[in-house]
């Protein structure tokens, strides 16, 4: 682990040859002018031309930053609910009706940043501050592990203490941890990532051990907010930060995630930062756009005023309303809403497109492993909304109907990047996505379930059989004897079998 | 089958060309779709040369610790025919 005094090692984060390398003549993606000239252009959408972009959405395809403009601009609340309604219909076509669980894992909270909105920052000395050892990782990868998760989401500060090469190690580290359940041994099958901008052979360490999908959100892709929120270490650096997942691509890690804190800046321009943010990575990798999108909304942090006081928090209607666009305007990504949010709005979210969401959440550092059930400010980035068990989240999915899924197929067979893409866009990766929920879903409600969730959970997986034998889909690929034949396998116990 | 790999790989070509000249042959001789996956860190596997086509793995098959098949219609051939070929991949490795 590096020694390094913390400004030194910040000074020498940033490679200017690697921004610099994907800017077109100079100029990065994201024109603020042009931004706010498409928002007014498009301020009053006829009822024809939203349904024309509902359908275009429909039909999979991406939208153009006009078109999604105009979605933004809709005023008329008849036409709001039938763009939820597209928004549902387009993730069922994509993704089918599972919701893919994870655990975040915050195991370090140093950082040589000093973003304003963030409990972590360098000069906030009311946080107490911790790195995880290589043990206390393990401890608290058993107890995610113990709950039942298969995917984790490891998130790290910015700091030498930190940097990529405690970053390889931890990951290598929670992939070692298996732990014994009733029928058999679990582990942790896909370690994705949260963390700061790297310059690429750092990135290539990462790729090596295996990591599953990296996260870098932008924050706000208004470029004089970025600077007034972030007045000092690498993160200042706009560009650094908005081109970290192109160098991601580059280093091979080809599951990339995108983000943005609302309630910084407009949410109006997020989304289109957003949009132009997937079009960029689409533009210059050959189709590859994110694999997921997420959209936190700013949340009290301690000692951090900005974070209760903003002009521009979003309300619940207007966050409703962003993830509904965002669903309609990139229709073959994954978007993520958190524990952030309070149950019944999660709750919602889930009827607008979300396909993936966190349970048992625990976001101070080793809060797992201390099995504390409260909230303490100081050891975390911000507040949560809702702490509720993994066994209570899934059984209000089962109860709405979705089945929840611990998938982590696709990135152990060559199932990522360019060719996840095709098969989003063509809809055949939801068919993927529910033969391995109903499997993933068995394991869990055998291995962890409690038996008020597995009686309901048991009524979701028998109408997600019979819609598997109905669908023609799985006879003509010769999908359905595989599967029928793996459900009886995990059903004897065996496990960790995908399709 | 090992001859009539031999025949179709080119030498002097890099290992990814060579391996899509393998799925090529055995599509259009056996009608066989496959693909080839970098392993990295023995558990996330990338696609790296082979068929788009495939759309499930029916057989998995690891050749070392970095490089592995992901074959769609593995019972066209049998399993001695596999193992020539794994073996005779390994040896363009």
């Amino acid at each position: 682990m590096s020694n390094i005094d913390p400004k030194k090692w910040a000074d020498n984060v940033i490679k200017q040859e690697e921004i610099d390398k994907y800017l077109i003549d100079g100029k990065d993606f994201i024109n603020d002018e042009l931004i706010w000239k498409q928002l007014k252009e498009n301020r009053k959408p006829d009822k024809q031309q939203i349904r024309d972009i509902i359908q275009k959405s429909l039909n999979i395809e991406r939208l153009e930053p006009e078109e999604t403009a105009a979605l933004l601009n809709v005023e008329d609340e008849e036409l709001w609910e039938e763009m939820k309604e597209a928004a549902l219909e387009v993730k069922r076509k994509v993704y089918d009706n599972r919701i893919v669980l994870f655990a975040p894992l915050y195991i370090s909270n140093l950082c040589v940043n000093n973003c304003l909105y963030c409990g972590f920052r360098k000069d906030n000395d009311e946080e107490v501050r911790k790195r995880l050892s290589m043990d206390e990782v393990k401890k608290e990868a058993e107890s995610m592990i113990k709950m039942g998760h298969k995917r984790g989401l490891v998130v790290y500060g910015e700091h030498p203490k930190s940097d990529a090469n405690y970053i390889k190690d931890t990951i290598e580290a929670i992939y070692d941890v298996r732990v014994k359940t009733n029928k058999s041994k679990s582990k942790i099958r896909r370690v994705n990532i949260n963390a700061a901008p790297m310059e690429i052979s750092d990135l290539e360490k990462l790729w090596k051990v295996g990591v599953g999908t990296y996260q870098v959100f932008q924050e706000t892709y208004h470029h004089d907010t970025y600077k007034k929120l972030h007045p000092s270490g690498p993160k200042s650096n706009y560009r650094w930060r908005l081109y970290a997942l192109h160098r991601a691509i580059e280093a091979g890690i080809d599951d990339v995630a995108i983000g943005a804190l609302f309630g910084l800046y407009d949410w109006r321009f997020e989304v289109m930062g957003l949009l132009y943010h997937a079009i960029d990575l689409e533009n210059q990798f050959e189709g590859i756009g994110p694999h997921t999108i997420s959209f936190p909304r700013l949340r009290a942090a301690q000692n951090t005023p900005l974070s209760i006081n903003s002009k521009y928090e979003v309300s619940d209607e207007d966050f409703k309303k962003l993830v509904t666009v965002l669903r309609l305007s990139v229709p073959y990504t994954g978007m993520i809403v958190t524990a952030r949010e309070r149950p019944e709005l999660r709750k919602e979210t889930m009827m607008l497109g979300c396909t993936q969401t966190d349970a048992s959440t625990r976001i101070g550092i080793g809060a797992y492993s201390e099995a504390y059930t409260q909230q303490e400010m100081d050891r975390q980035q911000f507040v949560l909304d809702d702490t509720r068990s993994v066994d209570a989240v899934i059984r209000e999915f089962a109860e709405m109907g979705m089945i929840s899924s611990f998938c982590t197929a696709g990135y152990r067979c060559g199932r990522t990047g360019k060719k996840i893409m095709d098969l989003l866009t063509t809809c055949q990766e939801g068919k993927f996505c529910k033969l391995n929920a109903v499997l993933t879903f068995r394991e869990w409600l055998d291995d962890f379930a409690s038996e008020e969730t597995k009686k309901i959970g048991e009524k979701v997986i028998k109408k997600e059989l019979e819609e598997i034998e109905k669908d023609p889909y799985f006879k003509d690929k010769n999908l359905l004897k595989e599967f029928k034949d793996d459900y009886k396998k995990i059903k004897k116990g065996e496990r960790d079998i995908y399709i | 089958m090992k001859e009539k790999l031999e025949k179709i790989i080119n030498k002097d070509e890099d290992l990814q060309t060579n391996l899509n000249l393998i799925s090529d042959f055995l599509k259009e001789n056996y009608d066989i779709d496959l693909y080839f996956c970098e392993i990295f860190g023995d558990r996330r596997w990338s696609f790296f040369a082979g068929s788009e086509d495939v759309i499930a793995q029916n057989k998995k098959i690891k050749i070392n610790k970095n490089l592995g098949i992901i074959i769609d219609n593995y019972s066209q051939i049998n399993k001695s025919k596999w193992e020539e070929i794994v073996e005779f991949i390994k040896s363009l490795i």
